[in-house]
This record gives structure tokens, C-alpha cells and sequence, in this order.
């Protein structure tokens, strides 16, 4: 498939590349390692008139250490330096293990961790080319107002597939946004909308610039379960990633379970916070937070397979995830 | 086999650096002076009349330089048969599938002629439409061909010996009923077209299984001679039947480049690929086969019904081919086997080598449930049911060569069967299958092949063939077999291939013919191009020709290897007395040409016979339903194996083929509105290199009395073979038989869930 036209923008600055974006008002857009982005051009999900190049974000590519002694990661990080960093695996494992599940390592060469977590909501609906979206009413989506998914829906629940993003939730990380007139930090929990149609806060203006993490005791364990056919390249068909910090005695002082690819946005369970901390993990244990996150989870029929399955997936998830942290093997 | 001093050699095929470096040129990649870009308009109703198509605002976007629909084409039905003609290249009357052709446009660039599609004003009415070819069957349904009433495309129907009897005298008698949805060819290569119209006719190049089986129908839809028709020699990145017949792509841009007076590039896009080209059919197949006490199969029952999609495309060989394979494989008397293809609003369903699935890998997963329920090994249920050379079928074909026992012993060996059969941890299975598949079944004037060879006064030779390369290497192979034959070295060998204007005709890459026919042309064009030089040798040697060889570069006489002359030498020797070396050869199916697939499906089918068997080791993941394929052993009776390195490539890719992708993987989804919901690579899961394990490719002989040097084809047989070893070894590790295929952690994941619920009711 042939791209649509557009002017190719190559700003100097960063400055310069949010004042281009509010000036474009939705139709300028960032292009960053493009491996999601290309694919939407191709089947025309976007037609911007002007695309900017990453150079000026360039100045974006990093892994560093905090001053609080957490971890700071530009938004133009590459996937493989993260599934490859000593920072990321010290400490912060649940991240690395996701990068790793993410395609396949040509994609990872180049996907950034801004585009990840930027990454648009898909539907089987949604997702497809041109011509196959015109042979029907416009969804939500695409601005119309029917579902093609659900019988009846009333709202866009197309899926939020990025697999870095449960992970960060799970971590507590907050994600620092550049706009025209300066910069915010918030939590990588309210970045996310819940609309299926618009996934993140970001209005046109603004750059994800950089993620923070706070700092990672000694004995904090994390563990990432991917749902997904085949043994690479797919998107996650359903997510866990779990962050279990536990005590000298052995008991659970602080955890956080986030659900991915089952909703417009990561899912965090409470629930299952509540449950764990202070408690010694056992088996019996383990089965009641699995279910917490299973009555969270409420896919639709929107992906290439059965709703049900993935929701019947992420009660086995939960546990491999967990069990995966608690073992160390995260 | 040391009686040979190039064929039997592994030698890189001549075709694998030029795909590498990328100096292989393929359709998409070439361009000519003036060249005008394609753009297909395509429908988006799954069925509807087409009442009026008006173009004229498209005519007058600039840079557009022609627009064709079905108006342009004269009234020409496409069809492999007489009697399954029913497909006119672009369609005046109505479309039946979503996303067929309804008009193209040809302009200055992509992006005119995209802009052009969205200027065409078309008139459909919507008719009602049927997507399941059960349905489709049902009276009432809606009628996509006015002739053809009840949606029935083809019927094939079988009934040899007693088959009520035998199954009412059997001690056991298994029945079932296995379904599975459509899969696709997944060629690398998406469709493209390079057409040039010009006063002299046309040139035009393509993906093809056979330049000469695309140009007779193109001369008939253009309505000009087919000496006027130039399909003209390509790369071509892969095949697996879906590239066997002519394509509205074909036709659309030579009558664009008719039309326009310009040459015409039409490249199709990944999605069209997926839709608009073939798809494999889906089907449904209700199997009961009985045994006796010792575990000798005693009848076959089968009803399949197919989902064949809009046109009939190849309908009786598709719908032949499950009962062809079933019979070579199992000795058994008796045998009813029916099958009807159905037209559904879906994509067209064209030739796949092996199928459907669920017809004989449901029996293979049958005969392993009633080795259990007699106490048997499946390996020895089968070497029981083994046929052999000199073994009729009961639609009377004579087996003339066969290892297929040694297949299963070696296959078996290798993959440790006995050690683990049984002994295996749970969640871990191994099962076997096996698959037999024909080579050379006759077609008419049109199932020969023919060859020339000639010698260059380098000493070198040319070897002129209609035979094509679309990726597993028939350039390479005719080449061995052509220097073997003339005593010369590989590279000494050049070849012409697969191109209408020069080389002769060839029944094309169908039925794993290449080696046994155009292999064999090739074989005897050399052979006279050589006697012709060894009547020459013979007077400068002062001998008799009979008493003379040719090998390696040197022609002397037996026993006198010492006293020799150059070949170079002797070709030259020929030209200085007046006399070009040029040999000619021709081969022809050794089949019943009476034998008709609807008609008279009885007499010889084919020339030869391949066997094949598979061993696979899975283990399931109880909890999510995903199986892992651990281990492949393919073990393949290929005759002779002219270059074992390709016929190990061509077992891997069955096994490939059969395993990861037709047993666990690969299948379509549609919406209720007939559009496919997984025309591309996400969502379509063609297995990557993680999802393939190890293969072991095990090369089996038995030296076919047909072939060249013994050689049947390259490994067909395991794309048969390994649909039933995949399917069994789950079956061997979740203890239930898998009734759907693809057996996808869905699949799995519910007949577990069914399992436990039923273990429960009992306890
Ligand atoms: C075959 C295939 C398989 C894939 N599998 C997975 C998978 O398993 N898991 C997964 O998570 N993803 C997957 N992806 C999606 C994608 O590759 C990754 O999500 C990747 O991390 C996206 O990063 P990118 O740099 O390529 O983003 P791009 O494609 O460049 O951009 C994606 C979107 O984010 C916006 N954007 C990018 N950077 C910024 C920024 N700094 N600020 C504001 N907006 C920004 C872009 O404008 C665009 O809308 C897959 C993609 C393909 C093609």
C-alpha cells in the first residue's frame, strides 16, 4: 500500500516541534521509530499533512539513573537498549521482560518507548485498509457512531496493545509531557483516557518526553505474562505485569497488578494491592487475586480471538506473573 | 549411487545467490520506457448486480490514460475445464465476493490511479449473499451462477466394492465429523504484472506455475492468437498452487496496456494478495472407516463438503485430490468418497496440494483412535495398511514404485517413537501421519512437456524448457539432469526457461510434475543432442557409438577412460562438419487419458507415486491451550533424489507447510458481511521462525520406473504426512481428538474444558 502525501518536517528543536504540532492542530504528527505509525499511514487511520522527523528528539534517547535514585528514560529509547540495559534489569525487571515481548527484535531495533506508550488503540474493526473500513458505517473510531464489535455499543472500546505500559503502571512511573507552554509531570496512570477513541491525554502541542520511575528497593520482584498466539510479532492479546516488594519476614509490603490489552487503557486492581500486602503468598492466595483481576478484566469481541478466552487467560497470567516475580526469575 | 557423477550430488541451487544478493529481478521490480501504474476498484458487497458503472469523471482527472470494465472484455469465461467455465476476468453482470474486480484504471502514477478509483461511479444492487458453503447448499440459498442451481460448482463421487457391507462386517468402526476454515498461500511475492501491448501482441510478465498454461486462456480473453501471447520468463517468490491459473490481473493490465498503447505495471497490495488471487478452501469432512480384529482397514466412508467460494477455478481436481492421496496411502478394498464443492460469496478456491485437511488428517487421527481401541501401536496399524509396488487402488491406479514401509520404519527410528510413545511426560505428545501424493496426471494436449538442447561451440549447452521456477528449483534440477545426461558439469549447463515466445510447451509446476515431466524432456533432449555428438566422437575416435560415454567434460569408451576427447572438442569437431548439435525431447503422462476427475474418476491417475511419513512431538500448555511443536521428523520416498539438498529444502517446507501453519496456525475469519477479517500478517498467523522447531528431513529412495534417474518429486508427500502427525500428537497429549483444525489454544483449551466436565459427570 502506497503512503498518503505529506510534507516530511524537520525541526531544529523540540521547542520548535511542539509549536509545528499546535500549529498543525491534528493534522502535523510525530513520527518516532515508526513501526506503528507507518502501518496506520499505510491503511490511511491517519492522513496528516505534515510529518516531523525525530531528530529533533534525538536529545531523547537515554537510560539514566535519578537523583532520587530512580530511573529516567527519554521517550526516543529504543526498545532494545531498554531490554538490554543493566539500569532497567537492576531493579526494574517487569520493564525489561516486557520490552523483550514486544514483536520481534528488527521491530525493537527501532521502536521507541515514546511510541509505545503513545501507541494508538487497535480493533479488528479499526485496524484495516481503506477499503475494507469504507464498506461500512464509519465506527466510532473513525467518527461515526455505530461499533462493528459490539452488538449495540455505545462507546469506542478498541484495545490499548502496548506492552510497556502495564509494566510502567505497575512500576508507579510518571511520564514528563512538553507542550508550547512548558512541561508537566503526571502519573503514567492519568496519560490514559479510557476512550477507545483517544487512548491519552495528549493534545496537539504536546511531546511525551520522558518516563521516571521512582527508585526500586533491594527485594522488589516484578514478573510480565503476555497472552499471545504465536511466539513473537504479536501484539498482546491479553497482559499481566505485577510489582510485589516484599520484607525481611517474607511477607508482601507493597504490590501493584496492571492488566494490558484488555481495555481502551492499562487496568490497574486494587483489589488486588489490598489483598496481597501484608500476606505471605500461598496458593489460595494466589487463586483469589487471579479472580480479583479476572472480574476486573471485561474484553470485548474486538481482537483476532475469542473474548472469552482472553478473559479466561488472564486468571492463568496473574499467577505466571506472579509466580514469575516471586521466584526471582524476574 | 556412484553410477552418477552430478545427479545425487547436494549442490546449491542456481537460483539461491540471485534471490540473496537481490539481483533477482521480480515482476514488481521491472519497469519499461512510458510504463503506466494499475490501480484495481474492487466491490464491497459480497454479492450484488452491477447495474451501471459510470467512468467519466475518472477519464478526466489528468493523468489518467485508460479505465477498463467488464464492457471492455468480450464475453470469455475462464474455466480449467469445459464444463467449469464460469468466471469472465473482469465482470459485466454482477460480483460475488468482496473485494473482486469491477473496473481498473491505468494512469501516469500510483497515486492518479488510486485518486481515479475513488472518481468511479458504480451502480450495485445489493443481492442476499451465503458465506458457509453448508448453507449454501440448502434450498433457498441465494444463486450466485444463474447455471448452476443448488450452488453445487462440482461433485466428485466414488463408490468402489462394498463399503455398507464391509463397515456392518468391521470389528470396529470409527465415525466423525472435522471441519476447519480456509487457509491462504501466503506467497512472499504479492501478485504484480508487467503488460506491454503493442502491434506485435503482448509481452507480459507475472507470477506463473506454467508460462504456456496462461497464455492459451489470456489469447481467449484478449481474442488474439496465443503465438501472439509472450509470457515472459521471471523470479518468482513462491507458488503452493496459487499461482496455477490466469489472473484477473493478467488480463486487466494487458487490456489496460491495450487500451493505453503504453506497457501497464499492476502491483497488488498484501491485502489483495490475501483475497484476490486464490485462497485455500474450507470444508467439512464426515469420515467413518472400520477395521477388522487385526487392525486391517476394511472400508473408507467420506463425505466432504468444500467451500470452493465464487468460481469454480479448479473444483474437480481440488475435490479429487483428498480421495486420490487417501487411496495411494491405505491399503483398503472398499471406498465411498463424495464430495461436493460448493459456491459461496467468498474468494475463490483454487489448487493447494494437499488438501482438505480435515479429510485426511481426520483419518489419520481416526486410524490412531482405533489403534488405541484395538490395543495397537499406530506405527504398526500402519505398517499393516501399508501399500506396495504393484498395489491397485480400488479406482484402479497401479502403484509402480513405493518405500512407503520404509518411510515409516526410518521416520519412526529417528524420532525415537518407540522409546516414547506412551513414555512421554503429561502435556507432551508424539504422533505420526503419513500422505502419498501423485505426480504427472494426464491433461489432455496439454500434459506434455518438451525440451531442446544445444551445444554452443564453447563446448557448453543450452537447455531450452517450458519448465518454470517458482522457488523450488526446477531451473537447478533440469540443469543436473541435463549435464548428467551430456557428461558435462553444472555449470556448463545454461538454462531458457519458462518463457511462451521461445521455449516449448509444459504442462507447468501442477501435480509435483516438474521432475517426472520437464525433468524428463529434458533428460531425453539430452540424450539425443548426445548421441548426436557421440556419432561424431565416434568417427574421430575411429569406434562404435555404442561402445562410447560422455562424462565428466570427456567422451571415451568404456573400459578406455585414458584414450579421451574433450567435449568442447568434439562439439566444435560437429559444427567444422557441418553439423549443429540440437536434441529434442518430449514427455507425456503415463495415465489413463480416459480417466476424467467428475466423469470417470477410474483408470491410472498418474505417472508416479511419492510416500511419505511424518513423526511430531508436541507439548500443550494445559492451562492456556498453546501448543508447542517440539520436534518434525520427515521421512520421504522421493524415487531418486536428483539434488538432496533440495529435496531436503522441499521436505522441510511440506513439514512447514503441514505443521506449524495447516495444523496449528493458520485460517480466516470473516465478518457476517463477507469481508475477511485477517487479510494481513498480524492477524493471519503464518508461523514465524520461533514457532517452527527443529525438522529432520529423511530422504528415502525407491527408483521410480517413470521418473529421471528414478526421481518422483521432492516432498510433497509430508505436507500430507504432517497435518496427521501434528493433529495426533496432540491427540496423544490431551488424551482428546481434535475435530477442528487449525488446533488453535482455543481449540485446545475447550476440548480440555469438555474433557474435565465429562470425567466429572462420570465420577
Ligand atoms: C508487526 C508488528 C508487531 C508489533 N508488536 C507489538 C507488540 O507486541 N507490543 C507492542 O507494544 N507493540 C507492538 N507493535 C507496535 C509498535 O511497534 C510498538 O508499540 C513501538 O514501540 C512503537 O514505537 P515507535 O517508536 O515505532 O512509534 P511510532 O510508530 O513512530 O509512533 C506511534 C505513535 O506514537 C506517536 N508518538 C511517538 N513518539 C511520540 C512522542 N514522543 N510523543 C508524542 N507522540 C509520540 C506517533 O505520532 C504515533 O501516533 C508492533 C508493530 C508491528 C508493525
Amino acid at each position: 500500500m502506497q503512503l498518503p502525501r505529506f510534507d516530511f518536517l524537520q525541526p531544529r528543536s523540540l521547542q520548535e516541534a511542539c509549536s509545528i504540532l499546535r500549529e498543525g492542530n491534528g493534522k502535523v504528527s510525530v513520527l518516532a521509530g515508526g513501526t506503528a505509525f507507518m502501518v496506520a499511514l499505510r491503511s490511511r487511520l491517519h492522513t496528516p499533512s505534515a510529518v516531523i522527523s525525530t531528530k529533533a528528539l534525538s536529545e531523547l534517547s537515554y537510560i539514566r539513573e535519578a537523583s532520587d535514585g530512580g530511573l529516567v528514560i527519554g521517550a526516543m529509547t529504543t526498545l532494545e537498549a531498554l531490554e538490554n540495559s543493566p539500569l532497567v534489569a537492576n531493579g526494574y525487571a517487569v520493564l525489561g521482560q516486557a520490552a523483550r515481548f514486544v514483536g520481534v527484535p528488527p521491530i525493537r531495533h527501532v521502536a521507541t518507548v515514546g511510541g509505545n506508550l503513545c501507541l494508538d488503540t487497535r480493533c479488528i474493526f479499526y485496524n484495516q485498509s481503506e477499503f475494507w473500513r469504507k464498506a461500512r458505517p464509519d465506527c466510532f473510531k473513525l467518527g461515526g457512531d455505530v461499533c462493528h464489535a459490539i452488538d449495540k455499543g455505545r462507546r469506542c472500546l478498541a484495545v490499548y496493545q502496548g506492552d510497556l505500559a502495564p509494566a510502567l503502571v505497575a512500576l508507579g512511573a510518571r511520564v514528563r509531557i512538553v507542550g508550547v507552554s512548558g512541561e508537566k509531570v503526571i502519573p503514567l496512570t492519568q496519560f490514559y483516557t479510557g476512550n477507545g477513541e483517544k487512548p491519552n491525554v495528549l493534545e496537539p502541542g504536546d511531546i511525551l518526553a520522558e518516563v521516571q520511575i521512582p527508585p526500586s528497593s533491594g527485594n522488589t520482584w516484578g514478573g510480565y505474562e503476555k497472552l499471545r498466539v504465536r511466539e513473537g510479532m504479536d501484539f498482546p492479546l491479553a497482559g499481566v505485569a505485577v510489582s510485589i516488594k516484599t520484607n525481611a519476614n517474607g511477607a508482601i509490603d507493597q504490590a501493584r497488578l496492571v492488566l494490558g490489552a484488555v481495555a481502551p487503557s492499562p487496568l490497574e486492581v486494587p483489589e488486588a494491592t489490598e489483598l496481597l500486602v501484608g500476606q505471605k503468598l500461598t496458593d489460595s492466595l494466589l487463586e483469589s487475586v487471579a479472580q480479583k483481576a479476572y472480574d476486573r478484566a471485561r474484553p470485548v469481541a474486538n481482537l483476532a480471538v475469542d473474548a472469552s478466552y482472553r478473559r479466561k487467560m488472564v486468571r492463568v497470567l496473574v499467577k505466571r506473573a506472579i509466580g514469575r516475580a516471586v521466584s526471582g526469575n524476574g | 549411487m556412484s553410477e552418477y557423477s552430478v545427479v545425487g550430488k547436494r549442490i546449491p541451487r542456481t537460483d539461491s545467490v540471485p534471490r540473496v544478493t537481490g539481483e533477482a529481478k521480480y515482476s514488481a521490480d521491472l519497469s519499461l520506457p512510458g510504463m503506466l501504474y494499475a490501480k484495481v476498484l474492487r466491490s464491497p458487497y459480497a454479492h450484488a448486480k452491477i447495474l451501471n458503472i459510470d467512468t467519466s469523471k475518472a477519464e478526466r482527472l489528468p493523468g489518467v490514460r485508460a479505465i477498463i470494465t467488464g464492457k471492455d472484455a468480450i464475453p470469455y469465461k475462464w474455466g480449467v475445464f469445459a464444463y467449469t467455465r464460469d468466471m469472465q476476468l473482469l465482470p459485466s453482470d454482477k460480483v460475488r465476493y468482496f473485494g473482486e474486480e469491477v473496473a481498473a484504471v491505468a494512469a501516469i502514477d500510483e497515486d492518479i490511479a488510486r485518486e481515479a478509483l475513488d472518481l468511479i461511479q458504480v451502480d450495485f444492487e445489493p443481492l442476499p449473499w451465503v458465506l458457509d458453503a453448508e448453507e449454501a447448499l440448502l434450498e433457498g440459498a441465494p444463486q450466485i451462477h444463474q447455471d448452476k442451481p443448488g450452488n453445487i460448482s462440482v461433485r466428485i463421487f466414488v463408490d468402489e466394492g462394498e463399503v455398507d457391507r464391509a463397515l456392518e462386517e468391521s470389528y470396529l468402526v470409527q465415525e466423525d465429523r472435522f471441519s476447519s476454515p480456509e487457509e491462504n498461500y501466503c506467497q512472499l511475492e504479492p501478485y504484480a504484472v508487467l503488460a506491454n501491448f503493442d502491434s506485435t501482441g503482448l509481452d507480459i510478465w507475472c507470477p506463473n506455475a506454467g508460462p504456456h498454461m496462461k497464455a492459451r486462456p489470456l489469447s481467449n480473453a484478449l481474442g488474439i492468437p496465443t503465438s501472439e501471447v509472450r509470457v515472459r520468463k521471471i523470479t518468482i517468490g513462491g507458488h503452493g498452487g496459487g499461482r496455477s491459473e490466469v489472473s484477473p490481473a493478467d488480463f486487466m493490465a494487458a487490456l489496460l496496456s491495450r487500451k493505453a498503447r503504453r506497457p501497464v505495471k499492476l502491483v497488488y497490495t498484501r491485502e489483495e494478495n490475501f483475497n484476490c488471487v486464490r485462497q485455500v478452501h474450507a470444508a467439512t469432512t464426515h469420515s467413518r472407516v472400520g477395521v477388522d480384529r487385526e487392525g486391517r482397514i476394511t472400508a473408507v466412508d467420506m463425505k466432504v463438503i468444500m467451500d470452493g467460494g465464487a468460481y469454480a477455478s479448479t473444483g474437480p481436481i481440488a475435490a479429487s485430490v483428498a480421495y486420490i492421496m487417501i487411496e495411494e496411502a491405505y491399503k483398503f478394498a472398499n471406498f465411498r468418497y463424495e464430495a461436493i464443492r460448493a459456491y459461496t460469496n467468498k474468494p475463490p478456491r483454487g489448487m493447494y496440494p494437499h488438501h482438505p485437511r480435515t479429510a485426511y488428517g481426520g483419518l489419520e487421527l481416526q486410524l490412531d483412535v482405533l489403534a488405541e481401541k484395538l490395543g495397537m501401536d499406530p506405527l504398526e496399524l500402519r505398517i499393516k495398511n501399508a501399500v506396495y509396488e504393484g498395489y491397485v487402488t480400488p479406482t484402479k491406479t497401479v502403484i509402480t514404485s513405493c518405500a512407503e514401509v520404509e518411510t515409516m520404519i526410518k521416520a519412526a527410528e529417528k524420532a525415537g517413537w518407540k522409546e516414547k510413545r506412551g513414555a512421554l511426560p503429561p502435556g507432551r505428545g508424539i504422533g505420526m501421519g503419513v500422505g502419498s501424493v501423485i505426480s504427472g496426471f494426464p491433461m489432455g494436449i496439454r500434459g506434455g512437456s518438451g525440451a531442446f538442447v544445444r551445444f554452443n561451440e564453447d563446448g557448453d549447452a543450452t537447455v531450452i524448457s517450458g519448465v518454470v521456477d517458482n522457488g523450488q528449483g526446477n531451473d537447478s534440477m533440469i540443469a543436473q539432469i541435463a549435464a548428467e545426461e551430456l557428461g558435462l558439469s553444472v555449470d556448463k549447463i545454461k538454462v531458457v526457461t519458462a518463457d511462451t515466445s521461445m521455449t516449448p510447451a509444459d504442462q507447468g509446476a501442477y501435480s509435483q510434475a516438474s521432475t517426472v515431466m520437464s525433468g524428463g524432456a529434458v533428460k531425453a533432449a539430452a540424450a539425443d543432442a548426445k548421441n548426436q555428438l557421440l556419432q561424431v566422437a565416434a568417427e574421430m575416435l575411429e569406434a562404435n557409438p555404442k561402445d562410447l560415454v560422455a562424462r565428466d567434460g570427456r567422451i571415451y569408451a568404456k573400459g578406455s577412460p585414458d584414450r579421451f576427447l574433450d567435449i568442447a572438442k568434439v562439439a566444435r569437431t560437429a559444427l567444422s562438419r557441418d553439423h549443429a548439435i540440437l536434441g529434442r525431447g518430449d514427455r507425456w503422462p503415463s495415465a489413463d487419458a480416459k480417466r476424467e476427475w467428475v466423469k470417470n474418476p477410474r483408470g491410472q491417475v498418474a505417472s508416479a507415486f511419492s510416500f511419505g511419513t511424518a513423526v511430531a512431538e508436541v507439548e500443550v500448555d494445559r492451562e492456556t491451550g498453546r501448543v508447542k511443536l517440539l520436534n518434525m521428523v520427515a521421512a520421504h520416498d522421493c524415487g531418486y533424489p536428483i539434488n538432496p539438498l533440495a529435496v531436503e529444502q522441499q521436505i522441510q517446507r511440506s513439514a512447514l507447510e503441514a505443521g506449524p501453519e495447516g495444523t496449528l496456525l493458520e485460517k480466516h475469519a470473516w465478518t457476517a458481511n463477507g469481508q475477511n477479517l485477517n487479510a494481513n500478517f498480524l492477524d493471519y498467523w503464518f508461523p514465524l521462525s520461533t514457532d517452527v522447531p527443529n525438522i529432520d528431513p529423511i530422504i528415502v529412495t525407491s527408483n521410480d520406473p517413470f521418473g529421471p534417474f528414478g526421481a518422483k518429486e521432492g516432498g510433497l508427500s509430508i505436507s500430507v504426512a504432517m497435518v496427521g502427525a501434528v493433529a495426533n500428537a496432540v491427540q496423544n497429549a490431551i488424551g482428546v481428538t481434535p475435530k477442528q483444525l487449525p488446533i488453535t489454544p482455543e481449540v485446545v483449551l475447550r476440548l480440555l474444558e469438555e474433557k474435565e466436565k465429562q470425567s466429572e459427570a462420570k465420577s
